[in-house]
Formats: structure tokens, C-alpha cells, sequence
């Protein structure tokens, strides 16, 4: 039980905040990440919805 | 190329690439079930069998390959990982009989293990601070495979699976070279040094036993196996029980409907992949704004934010399985396919928020843990669709799985991260003394 009384791994994780330069770039890349998975869902919408007449309906 | 910031995308770069391949690799024998059913006959039963051997290997094999990339850095255990899977990927584009098929796509499937080689690598080269995002970056490019793979394959090589099975294969071999010339183990060769370390079984078996990496293997299971299990399962699910839907939009003939199942498959596999840095991102934003709403989790220790979103994201998903099951008794396949995103959006949450917390909690043991965390939870994407096909109705599977598995999934997380002065990370069987290890994991120089 002593273990648990000692100060935890995580040490403390907000020192140092905010992070190197990369990270902009990386947020960044979430937004086009996010932009992918959209049109992805609407493009799976737009094939249950026109049928296989749509674009890509694979006639 | 000095600059610190250049060196860590590059090897983010890498890793991500080495594992958008291997997962493409590891699900593209989904992505061609039609063509391979046509072409041997093969029963449901069969076809079900070949689907789910994609995940027969990856609990033992991940936890082998953590402790691997530890001992021996990312970039070696990746190459050869890559090496082998690209072999056998070409030699299953050869196959005689469906044996042959089988057994080549089953080692090719070990491909999945990919993933804890590259958190570790990540682990590495990324701070505390930053890690939520780094390794959603990493994961989140990396998972989009399978859904690239459900979504293109099909539309590239029709039903000529074996072309792109060789195809692939030598993609693969060509990044292994790339990533055993340009890999780097880690940011200071200290650091690969610790890791390397404490890559022993005496580790390996003190880490698997503590509850809360038990508590994170079993989130993993909800959200990363939720997520696995779906790629499996999605297109079988969707021509089952909306064929009339289908029929009735005129996707009649075989190759239209493994079209359409698979882009609506993809929904899933696309929104828990993609949003999977978001959630890393938001991971990062909970430790900077110290967010803590739930009372009864930690909310002292500096690490608790993360485990805050960790379990926010265990409560959308588990609503969101009851969504998609409403959605699916509805019969309205437009609300299907509505839910199954955002479904697969909360999935990311889970995924994301996971990775945030497990590299930094083991820090001593990156690989070790990301290998137990990531390679046990699989079994429930072996587990979860068996249940799918078993109830009587095919929709009320998924609100099955989170009524009986993921609510005590959440329980059990509760316990381990309960309120406290500190996470109590060293809690398990057994204390570290008896486990014959030189230091607790809660050691705060540990890795550093």
C-alpha cells in the first residue's frame, strides 16, 4: 500500500505547456482529417438516397 | 534537418504510413468477400470463419510485438513486420486453393500489429503534453486503412482480388526499406535505452496485471474493438437487413451491392478513424483547461482530465449503440446511416482519449502496455459481431453489447480511476517488490 502514496507516473503533464512548433500544423490537420470524414458520410448519404442511377453507384 | 520539430513529423510520418498499409492489408481480404465466396463457393459460415481469422492472431501477436519494439526499437520490429506481411500478401496473390488463400491472408492479417509498434515509436518521440494529438495523428491516419481499403479496393480492381493482393504486397515491402533506412527508436537514445531495459517478462507480466491497465484494455475493447468488429461486420449487416432498401434503389447485381455495403460500411470505419486526432486534440485541451466533471473519477491527480474524456467518451458511445439500434429497427436506412457516423464519431472519442493517457501512465513501458492495452481489446472485435449474428433480430445486437458489456466496462473504469490523492497506478496483483521489479511504475523519473 505504500506505492500508492507516491507521487504518479504522469509526473505533471501541463509542465511546459504550450508544445513545440509541430503542433499548429497538427491541428491543422484534424480540420482536413474532419473535412475527409464528412464528405465521406455525405457521399454515403447521397448513395442511399439517389440510388444506383447516383454517381459511383457502381452501374 | 537539426530541427527537433522536422525530425518528430518525419517519424510520425513514417509510422503513420507504415500503418495506413498494414491496416489496409489487414482488412482488405473483407473489402473482396464477394469475389472470394464467388469464386470457391464458400458457405456463410465459411465466409464468416475468413472474416473474423483477421483477428484470431492479434491478442497474443500485439502483445509480442510491444515487448519487440521496446527490446528493439520501432523501426526494426516495423520494417520486418512490413517485410513479412508484404511477402505473404504477394504469395496469397498466387494461391492455388482456398487453403492456400486462408492461410497467407491469416499471417497477412498480423499486419494489425502494426499498431502498438507505432504508438510505441510515437511514445518515444513525444512529450506528455503533446502526446493526445501525436498519437491521434498517428492512429487516426493510420485506422482510415481499412475504410480506404472497403472504399477503393472494390472500385480499383473490381473482382481481381489477386492483383491487388500483390500490389499491396510490394507497397509494403518498399516502406519497410524506407522505415528500416530512416526510423529513428526514439527522441535520445536514453530514452530507447530505458525501454529497452524494462522489456522483460517480469514487466510485462507486472503491467498486465494492474488494474488500471486492465480498465484501459477494456475501454480499448469498447471503442477500438467496437470499432474492428464493425469493419467486419458492417457489410454483412447491411445487406442482411436492408436488401429490400437496396433492391428497391436498383443495387441488384453482386458487384453493386459489395459496393454500396462497403461505402456504407466505410462510414463507420472513416468517422472513428479521421476524428480520432480531434479526440486526441481534445485529450490535450482537457489536461490544459484541468476539466474534471465526472465527481466520482480522480480529480486530483495531474493526468485526471485525461481520464475525464476517456470516460466521456465511454457514455456517448454506449448511447450511441442504442441509437444505431433504434435506427436500424426503424428500417429507415438514411437514419442508419446517420447514426452509424456519428456512432463511429464517438468511437473516435474512445480510441483517441485511450492514447492519451496509457503512453503516459506506462511511460516506463510503452510498448508493453500499448501491446497488452491494444492487443486483448481485440477479442472484442472477435467477440462483438458473433453477438450481432446470434440474437434473433440482427438490430437489437448493439444495444445488447452496451447493456451487458459496456456498462460494467464502465463500472470497472470507475473503480480503478476512483477519487484519490494520485492515480493508483501500482494497484494490482501482486506489489512491484513481489513481482521482483527495482522500481514502482509510479516512480515519477520513470522514462523520462
Amino acid at each position: 500500500m505504500e506505492n500508492l502514496k507516491q507521487p504518479s507516473a504522469a509526473g505533471s503533464p501541463t509542465k511546459g505547456w504550450p508544445t513545440g512548433g509541430w503542433y499548429r500544423y497538427g491541428v491543422m490537420f484534424i480540420a482536413l482529417e474532419a473535412v475527409i470524414a464528412v464528405l465521406q458520410t455525405v457521399y454515403a448519404l447521397y448513395m442511399v438516397l439517389s440510388g444506383s442511377g447516383g454517381f459511383g453507384g457502381g452501374h | 534537418m537539426n530541427n527537433p520539430n522536422v525530425k518528430k513529423i518525419g517519424q510520425m510520418v513514417l509510422a503513420s504510413s507504415g500503418f495506413l498499409m498494414c491496416f489496409a492489408m489487414w482488412f482488405a481480404t473483407a473489402a473482396f468477400s464477394v469475389a472470394i465466396m464467388k469464386e470457391y463457393g464458400l458457405e456463410k459460415a465459411q465466409l464468416a470463419v475468413l472474416a473474423s481469422s483477421a483477428m484470431w492472431l492479434q491478442p497474443f501477436f500485439r502483445q509480442f510485438a510491444g515487448v519487440l519494439a521496446d527490446r528493439f526499437g520501432a523501426p526494426r520490429t516495423a520494417a520486418l513486420t512490413l517485410a513479412y506481411t508484404g511477402v505473404f500478401s504477394i504469395l496469397s496473390g498466387f494461391s492455388h486453393n482456398y487453403t492456400e488463400l486462408f492461410i497467407t491472408r491469416l499471417v497477412v492479417a498480423t499486419a494489425g500489429i502494426f499498431f502498438v509498434i507505432g504508438i510505441q515509436h510515437m511514445a518515444q518521440w513525444f512529450e506528455k503534453q503533446e502526446i493526445g494529438l501525436a498519437q491521434g495523428i498517428y492512429a487516426g491516419t493510420g485506422n482510415v486503412g481499412a475504410g480506404l481499403g472497403a472504399l477503393l479496393l472494390p472500385r480499383l480492381y473490381g473482382l481481381d482480388y489477386r492483383t491487388a493482393f500483390i500490389h499491396m504486397g510490394i507497397l509494403a515491402l518498399a516502406l519497410s526499406a524506407i522505415y528500416w533506412r530512416m526510423g529513428v527508436a526514439a527522441i535520445t537514445p536514453e530514452r530507447a535505452r530505458k525501454a529497452r531495459e524494462s522489456a522483460t517478462l517480469k514487466d510485462t507480466i507486472y503491467v498486465i496485471s494492474r488494474f488500471t491497465a486492465i480498465a484501459l484494455m477494456l475501454q480499448y475493447a469498447m471503442s477500438f474493438g467496437l470499432e474492428i468488429g464493425m469493419n467486419a461486420w458492417l457489410p454483412s449487416y447491411y445487406r442482411l437487413a436492408f436488401q429490400p432498401q437496396f433492391e428497391a434503389l436498383g443495387y441488384k447485381s453482386l458487384e453493386a451491392l459489395a459496393i454500396v455495403a462497403g461505402t456504407l460500411a466505410s462510414v463507420q470505419s472513416f468517422n472513428a478513424s479521421l476524428w480520432r486526432p480531434f479526440s486526441g486534440f481534445i485529450s490535450d485541451l482537457f489536461l490544459r483547461k484541468h476539466w474534471t466533471p465526472w465527481p466520482f473519477l480522480n480529480r486530483s491527480d495531474p493526468l485526471a482530465p485525461r481520464l475525464h474524456w476517456v470516460f466521456t467518451s465511454m457514455v456517448a458511445a454506449t448511447l450511441m449503440m442504442f441509437v444505431f439500434t433504434l435506427a436500424g429497427l426503424s428500417g429507415n436506412l438514411t437514419f442508419s446511416v446517420g447514426a452509424l457516423a456519428l456512432l463511429g464519431f464517438t468511437t473516435a472519442f474512445g480510441t483517441g482519449s485511450n492514447f492519451g493517457v496509457t503512453p503516459v501512465l506506462f511511460r516506463k513501458n510503452p510498448g508493453i502496455a500499448t501491446g497488452f492495452i491494444g492487443g486483448v481489446s481485440t477479442i472484442g472485435g472477435i467477440l462483438y459481431p458473433l453477438i450481432y449474428g446470434k440474437v434473433a433480430n440482427i438490430h437489437t445486437g448493439y444495444a445488447l453489447v452496451a447493456a451487458t458489456l459496456f456498462i460494467p466496462f464502465m463500472l470497472i473504469f470507475i473503480t480503478a480511476f476512483r477519487p484519490g490523492k494520485r492515480i493508483e497506478v501500482d494497484a494490482g496483483v501482486g506489489s512491484w517488490k513481489i513481482h521482483g521489479l527495482q522500481a514502482p511504475l509510479m516512480e515519477p523519473a520513470q522514462g523520462e
